[in-house]
Formats: structure tokens, sequence, C-alpha cells
């Protein structure tokens, strides 16, 4: 790393840190602590909404998931404008006109206690083993890339959010996200454009895009209904609102934010907000990945991007092989460029059968490329079995690392760890919204003045910042770590959901009938996944489907079990 | 209501003038998306 990049980098971070000390200057009460006094403007909220969604994963990962996939990842994101606007009807003014300060405190109102005590134990569990994954997957990467320790970048990683999440809570937290925020997509912007300076002469956006599509890369949306595929337009629609509504209405992380907005109208102006811009930022990241692909078509792309996995193969026992393979892999993109090269100039010269012979010259080298690669993975697993031979999330960095100027280099590892403090810092303010709301104001003999909960909030966020660094520092144990953050949500959202829409549809379901139904989903979602017959997104419809069902079911069977809806939660 | 006790009655219209219009837009700005993103999956195909 050169020394401008470091400067820049350190600089940045220090800037952002201190912006949240500042911010952390007004908390002088729970209500600042914990909701931000209540006082912040919607586009505060927004930007504070967007960032808590945007981990450092996602800007490291997706563009890579846009280079190997193309652009089908953004179905994933249709469902979200839908959930917004039914959040925005339901939910966001139910929580404003209760003015609670966790969506867990709703369910005591309409249900009882012990549904609440349940529900917030659920978002404990999963939320705190999560914020530790979420350090740890960013901190893997640039570790890798800068070649640091990875117990000191989590470290690093961990302190940066904690300093004024713990001294500032929420309001501190808004302000940092909404400030990080838009540096982070001016940074993404600015890498945009010099993907688009890099391409060679003669080679602009249109002919980028016509290279990335005839390869399959502009596969936005996909209209075919299959049950197995992740990313179509129905599945988007589907699962994706059942999840974002999951995420947005119950997930303390994301209500924490909403409920710091002055009233209900700034609420849902905030998430509209979202609601519009979500599918294009995430559309545009995704891009970026394209364009980073189209640019690897003219010049050469290493054989394999995670250079830790790269050093092993060179140094193993089938170096050999590895350099073969390698030599292989560089020889065949050199040909595929000029294959391209050459229809390229036919296309644009209107020679169709130019155009067809290059076409399949690409085509040829593009074969022996896949193969190279091929043999290159397979010496990784020879080298060592245990090695990760998915390099998805390195793809974007190492492009930065090997073509941005001095500086902007800096500036983009600045905004990948701005993100993770944004993610990080929602996280542990939620958790300990909940702590103290949920778990401690309600033990007999609890402190109850304002400034003794006060400090009981702070310790809590000190508590949970070491017990994400702690965790942090096992999750490498949990093998791929995008793919368990999202299975451990995914154990727990479909219960959660299902309270929660239980209460708000359901209105003679009675608190000891959620209970137990809940309970009993829960078991059943956790028997599907050691059973191992579904797939964990279907985990979300499972629990929720059960969650409602058998709550409808045991209010059916048992009269007490009923509730009269409008005396306990004023849904007048 | 907001932090001051205030219902939604007494803030200011949203932009468009009601909150149906709102939720109009941001369904209608998807499908617009999703027909664009549509266009280019087919047009670069």
């Amino acid at each position: 790393m050169r020394s401008l990049d470091l400067v820049v980098m350190l600089t940045t971070l220090a800037a952002f840190v201190l912006y949240g000390l500042w911010r952390s200057r007004g908390t002088r009460d729970l209500a600042g602590y914990l909701v931000a006094g209540r006082q912040m403007p919607w586009p505060m909220v927004a930007l504070s909404v967007m960032a808590t969604q945007a981990s450092a994963v996602t800007f490291l990962a997706t563009p890579g998931q846009g280079y190997v996939g193309g652009l089908s990842f953004v179905q994933f994101y249709f469902g979200l404008p839908i959930a917004m606007v039914v959040l925005c009807m339901t939910l966001v003014p139910l929580y404003q006109r209760l003015r609670i300060t966790t969506a867990y405190e709703f369910l005591e109102r309409r249900f009882d206690g012990k549904t609440r005590s349940l529900t917030a134990a659920l978002f404990l569990v999963q939320r705190g083993l999560a914020a530790g994954i979420t350090l740890y997957a960013p901190a893997l990467v640039l570790s890798v890339i800068l070649g640091w320790d990875l117990r000191l970048t989590c470290v690093f990683m961990g302190l940066l959010s904690i300093v004024y999440t713990v001294l500032g809570g929420s309001r501190a937290v808004g302000h940092t996200q909404a400030l990080q925020f838009s540096i982070i997509m001016g940074t993404m912007f600015l890498a945009f454009v010099w993907v688009l300076r890099t391409l060679p002469a003669g080679v602009g956006l249109g002919d980028a895009l016509w290279v990335a599509g005839s390869a399959g890369k502009l596969n936005a949306v996909d209209l075919h209904f299959d049950p197995k595929s992740r990313f179509n337009l129905w599945a988007g629609l589907l699962g994706g609102f059942f999840l974002q509504l999951s995420y947005f209405g119950t997930d303390q992380s994301q209500v924490g934010r909403i409920l710091t907005a002055r009233s209900s109208s700034e609420s849902r102006m905030a998430l509209l907000f979202n609601g519009l811009l979500k599918v294009p930022m995430q559309f545009f990241i995704l891009l970026l990945g394209v364009l980073v692909f189209a640019y690897h078509q003219f010049a050469p792309a290493p054989v394999f991007f995670n250079p830790i996995e790269v050093a092993r193969a060179r140094g193993g026992a089938h170096a050999l092989e590895w350099s073969a393979a390698e030599a292989a892999h560089t020889a065949a993109a050199a040909r595929a460029a000029d294959a391209l090269r050459a229809r390229l100039a036919a296309r644009h010269a209107g020679d169709a059968a130019a155009e067809r012979a290059a076409a399949a010259a690409q085509s040829a080298a593009n074969t022996s490329r896949a193969v190279a690669r091929e043999q290159a993975v397979a010496v990784l697993r020879a080298t060592d079995a245990s090695a990760n031979t998915n390099d998805t999330n390195y793809v974007f960095l190492s492009f930065v690392l090997a073509t941005l100027p001095a500086g902007i280099v800096g500036l983009v590892l600045a905004a990948i760890f701005a993100a993770s403090m944004n993610s990080t810092s929602a996280e542990l303010n939620a958790l300990a919204s909940t702590t103290i709301n949920d778990v401690v104001r309600r033990i007999p003999g609890a402190p109850t003045s304002d400034a003794a909960l006060l400090r009981w909030s702070r310790g809590a966020t000190l508590f949970w910042a070491l017990f994400a660094v702690l965790f942090a520092e096992t999750a490498g144990a949990m093998g791929s770590l995008v793919e368990a953050v999202n299975i451990l949500g995914s154990l727990f959202y479909g219960t959660i959901l299902g309270i929660f829409l239980t209460g708000f549809m359901l209105v003679r379901v009675g608190g000891n009938a959620v209970f137990l139904a809940a309970i009993i989903a829960e078991v059943a979602v956790v028997v599907c996944w050691k059973l191992d017959r579904f797939g964990w997104l279907w985990f979300n419809l499972i629990g929720c489907v059960l969650t409602m069902g058998l709550a409808a079911l045991f209010a059916m069977i048992v009269p007490r079990w009923r509730t009269r809806v409008a005396e306990r939660a004023g849904r007048e | 209501m907001n932090a001051l006790g205030a219902g939604d009655g007494d803030e200011p219209p949203p932009p468009l003038g009601s909150w149906t219009a709102l939720y109009a837009l941001v369904i209608g700005a998807l499908i617009v998306t999703i027909a664009l993103l549509l266009w280019l999956t087919r047009a670069f195909r």
C-alpha cells in the first residue's frame, strides 16, 4: 500500500470518528441515546436507513457479484419498494403513534410481556452473532488485500465504530452514517468513472455494455419462474418483499433508525426515499462490477483474485502446475483480447463475416481461459484442501489496487471501512436499545432514573461491541461468511415476522397463542435447517406461515387465548 | 403522533399532495425501472 493511500485512508477515517464524537456532544438523556431524541429530519434518516443496510460486504461483494454473475442479483431488491410502501401504510404510523423505542415494545402492548421478551431474545441472539460476522467478513478481505493481521484488522474496525457509538448513541450514529454514506457513494461514483477511463481507446460505454451483454452479464431481469433459481423477477418480488418487510419492519437495527425521525410523516418519507433509490443504487454497484469485467476482456485479469491463496500455490508442492495454469490463462486471455478487438473493429465496420470469425476465435480462447482457471483452482485445492476457492469478494479491490491512482485508492479503502462502521454502529445501538428497553428495564429493582439508564445503555453498547469483536475472531470457522449471515438471519426472521404479522393482521389472536406458535415454529425451522431438506431462503416463509397458522389455530381451539386488540394496542 | 404529541393531521402534506400519490410514485418508479432493466437485458443479449 502506497504512503499517500495510507495517509488518505487514515485521515478520512479519523475525520469520520471525530465527526461522530462531535455529534455525541448533545446526547445527555436516554431518549437522545436510544432514538436520537426523535429529532432527525427525514433526509438524514433516509441516508441512515440506507447506510445501515449497505455494509462493507455490500461494497466488496456486489461488484464481484456483477463481475461473476452479471446484473441478475439486482432482482433480489425488487420487493423492497413494495415493502417500503406497505410499511408506510401499516407499521410505521403505528410505531410512531405508540411512541415506542424498540419494535418489541409494540408486542407487549398487543400481546403480553413474554411475547415481547421472546422476540427480543430472538433478535439479540441473531443480531449479536451477525454483528460479529459482519465485522469479520470485510476484515478478512481487507487483511488479505492489505497484508494486515486479521485479528488486528477486526479490532481496528471494531474500535472505529465503538468510540462514538458508545458515547453518542443513536444521534451520533445517525449523523455519522449520513455523512459516511454520502462519501461512500461519491467514492463509488469516482471508481465508476475511473473504470470507464481505463477502457481501451475507442471503446466507450456502449461498446463495454455490448461486450458484457454478449458474455451474458447484462441479465438484469429473468422472467422465467424457477423455484430453484435464487434470482428471477418472481423470487425478487415475492421472496424479496417478505425478507425486506421483516428486516425493515421488525429488525431493531432498522426500526431504531426509522424511530429517530421527528414524526410519522418524516419516517415515511425516509422509507419511500429508500424505496425509490435502492434498486438504482444496487444496479449501479453491480454495473461497476460488470464494467470491471468488460475492462478485463481487454486487459489481463489474474487467474485467481485472492492473493493469499495465490501465494500459497506459488510456494506450495504444486508450484510447477500452478505456473503452467497461470501461463495458459495469460496466453488464452491475450488471444481472447485480440479476437475481441478484431470483433469490435468488424462490428464498427459493419463486416458481419469478419465479426463472426472473430467471435469464434474469441469463444475458443475464452474456453481455453476457463479451462486454465479450472486447472488453477484444482491446484489451489491440491495445495490446501481447505483453500477458499471463491474469489468473488476480491475482484473489486484487486481492480482498485491495480488501476486507480494514488490517493483515490486510499479513499476507496476508507469508504469500505466506513461502510463497516455504518452497519456495525447501527447494530450496536440496536442491541443496546433492546437490551436496556426490553431486558434491563423489565427486571424488578432495575435502575429507573434517566442518568442511570443512560450509563447502562453505554455499558450495554460496549458489551455488545466487545462481544462482536471477540465473536468475529472465531467467525472464520463458520465457512462461507456471507451465507452464514443470511442463514443466521433466515433462522429467526420468519418467526419474528410471523409474530408481528399475527399482531397486526390476526386481531383475535392473543399472547399465549402466538407465544406457543412462535416456539413451535422456531423449533420447526431449526429442525428443517438440521435436516438440510430446504434452501435457507425458505426458512423465512416456513417460520412466518407456521407462526401465523398455528397462532390462528390455537386461538380458534382455546377461546381463552383470544384477545380484543382494540383495547390493548389502540389500533383504532 | 410526533415527539411533541402532534398527530399526522398537524403536519404539512407530503410532496405531491397525498401519501397515496407518493406510494403510486414509488411503485410506478419500480415498474419503470424493471421495464428499463428488461430492455437492457434484451437489447444487449
